[in-house]
């Protein structure tokens, strides 16, 4: 499978029509941005940025984004938010804070979701977690976006010296997801800061 | 349909008078007869094609899931179609679809989409009877097809004919190669958002007028309809008044299909006003069933507009609810739209609706969960660990209750 993706995304870097994709070893390596590093057990694809991700984005696929996709915020500051936006936006995803309780960091990457308009978004369990060599927060949900099929998620996060560290999984529910959550938890567990 | 027919009919020579009545509406509620039968069947191949598309889009609807699982509310819904109709309405299928976003769609085939974001916004039984009437009227006028066949040679429509048709090629074939997701996906986004199917201006304001006609003969009061765009006018001002910015009406566009929202809110008060006057029926806002139909879902339908962070419309929809007094629920959603804000100041004015929330008899256990953690924020320990207490008693098994009890133990 990774093959066939391979050939296609490279023919259309060859038409140069589309932005390129960028193969990942498995093997240690740094990802969004300078602090973070982590050890995938696979080869991944590193996505092209999209319009919403900021600076301290990156976003691997194993299968194609539709159907899984892992992404790392790398240390988001403080007065920052996860996706960018206008000042004007009627939607926001609040800012970023180093103070943030368990319950707004939640709130906060809910928001990511539902600004994008998707409504059906369930948080199916918020737990403490180890995440670079501390207590994170890991929380799995599922949501529905507007192509009718339904994602499960799970992501850890943790708030280091003021700055955001996150890495989450997602994929549709029928397969993908499930397939990718041992090597996520591999990775969650051999992450670590780079500083 | 002799008997519907007759509901659409306000009788000969109300022309003249609605003449006088009627200073700005354009379309007269008297003149609108259905086009169209119980038992419709698409007439040409045109026709046919588009229906086999829709079909197939509505099976991909039914499995979504986005679709709102309540038989309780649908009923009610399909209650007020059949009322407004006065008949059984076996050729309309309702669809309630979770989506935050105030609007209803009507497809060719007789599917009606009725999103939560409308649910959210209308207060009473007539409103809801308003927006029904008016999408019933895009059926029984054929709006949707004669839109379809203005748009069948060009580019946008055909793609979106085709995609469709790969809904139903891929999707229920069980076949999951790329394209097939992609197809879906942009399917599914034109039948909620009905890029395709936005009706021309003449088209809004005839079905504006035939809904009107349907609420006054089924005994709601026909001023629901302008009341529920004033609402939303009002709503949309502070919107734009809460991001810093003057409020414009999009509807105003050359390019829109939709007429300008005021001048729509007065054609309907004056259409209204027509028909008070010349009807002797006593007419009913419905409101009482309406709140007691809603209040099960009055919670879910809450949370999906806070959690926008819109916190001009936000407020605005809380506040507008809360004059019939506040209820725990609304002060736990007025304190949720102040912490997703987190502006200067707002960390006390949540802590402050938490804080009362806490003291009604209906707060939602949420709501004291979020007067724990602002209790912990401002340094009050006890009352912070008290109320974290009191939400994991009140919900032992919350899907956080993990990350609270780790909270407790620090």
């Amino acid at each position: 499978m990774r093959l066939r993706i391979a050939f296609v995304l490279g023919a259309f870097a060859l038409a140069g029509c589309f932005p390129t994709y960028k193969l990942v070893p498995a093997a240690e390596t740094h990802v969004a941005g300078k602090d973070l590093v982590v050890t995938p057990g696979n080869e991944w694809n590193q996505l092209p940025k999209t319009g919403r991700e900021t600076q301290w984005d990156e976003t691997w696929t194993l299968n194609g984004p539709l159907l899984d996709s892992l992404a790392f915020v790398g240390g988001l500051p403080e007065g920052k938010s996860l996706l960018t936006q206008k000042k004007k936006d009627d939607r926001k995803v609040p800012i970023f804070r180093a103070d943030m309780t368990p319950q707004d960091l939640v709130s906060m990457m809910e928001a990511s979701y539902r600004v994008r308009g998707i409504t059906v978004f369930d948080i199916e369990s918020v737990d403490p977690a180890d995440f670079l060599g501390g207590k994170g927060l890991r929380v799995h949900y599922q949501y529905a976006p507007n192509d009718g099929m339904a994602r499960k998620g799970v992501c850890v996060a943790r708030v280091v010296d003021s700055k955001l560290y996150v890495i989450k999984l997602e994929g549709l529910s029928s397969h993908y997801f499930d397939a990718s959550v041992p090597e996520f938890d591999q990775m969650v567990a051999s992450a670590r800061l780079d500083r | 349909m002799r008997s519907s027919r007759r509901h659409f009919m306000l009788g000969a020579g109300g022309c003249a008078a609605c003449m006088s009545g009627l200073a700005s509406a354009r379309v007269l509620p008297t003149d609108l007869d259905p086009l169209i039968d119980v038992g419709y069947e698409p007439v040409d191949a045109d026709e046919r094609g588009m229906w086999q598309s829709m079909e197939q889009i509505e099976e991909t609807i039914q499995a979504s899931p986005q679709l709102l699982n309540s038989p309780q509310l649908q009923g009610y819904t399909a209650g007020i179609i059949e009322r407004l109709l006065g008949r059984e309405t076996p050729d309309l299928r309702l669809y309630l679809i979770r989506s935050a976003l105030f609007n209803a769609s009507m497809f060719p085939t007789g599917m009606m989409i009725v999103n939560t974001g409308l649910m959210a916004r209308v207060r009473n039984e007539a409103q809801l009877a308003a927006v029904l009437g008016h999408e019933a009227g895009h059926y029984y006028r054929k709006h949707s097809i004669e839109r379809y066949r203005s748009l069948r040679n060009k580019t946008a429509a055909m793609a979106w004919v085709g995609a469709a048709a790969n809904v139903g090629a891929g999707a229920y074939a069980g076949g999951a190669n790329g394209s097939n997701w992609i197809y879906a996906a942009s399917a599914i986004n034109t039948a909620v958002t009905m890029s395709v199917f936005q009706m021309s201006r003449a088209q809004e304001e005839e079905a504006d007028a035939y809904g009107i006609s349907l609420m006054s003969h089924s005994g709601y009061s026909p001023d629901a309809a302008s009341q529920i765009w004033k609402q939303l006018i009002e709503e949309r001002k502070a919107s734009a008044e809460e991001r810093d910015k003057r409020y414009s009406d999009r509807s105003r566009s050359v390019l829109s299909t939709h007429p300008p929202t005021e001048d729509r809110m007065r054609d309907l008060a004056d259409t209204a006003a027509f028909l008070a006057k010349r009807g002797d029926q006593r007419v009913t806002d419905g409101r009482a069933e309406w709140l007691a139909a809603v209040a099960p879902h009055r919670a879910m339908l809450l949370d999906e507009q806070i959690k926008l962070n819109d916190p001009g419309a936000s407020l605005y929809l809380v506040e507008s609810l809360a004059q019939d007094g506040w209820t725990g629920l609304l002060r736990y959603n007025e304190g949720e739209i102040y912490r997703l804000r987190a502006e200067a100041g707002d960390h006390e004015k949540a802590a402050a609706a938490y804080a009362a929330a806490t003291t009604l008899p209906d707060a939602p256990s949420e709501a004291w969960r979020a007067h724990g953690y602002a209790q912990l924020k401002a340094g009050k320990v006890e009352d912070g660990r008290h109320a974290l207490n009191h939400y994991l008693a009140m919900n032992p098994e919350a899907k956080d209750a993990g990350v609270v009890r780790y909270t407790l133990a620090q």
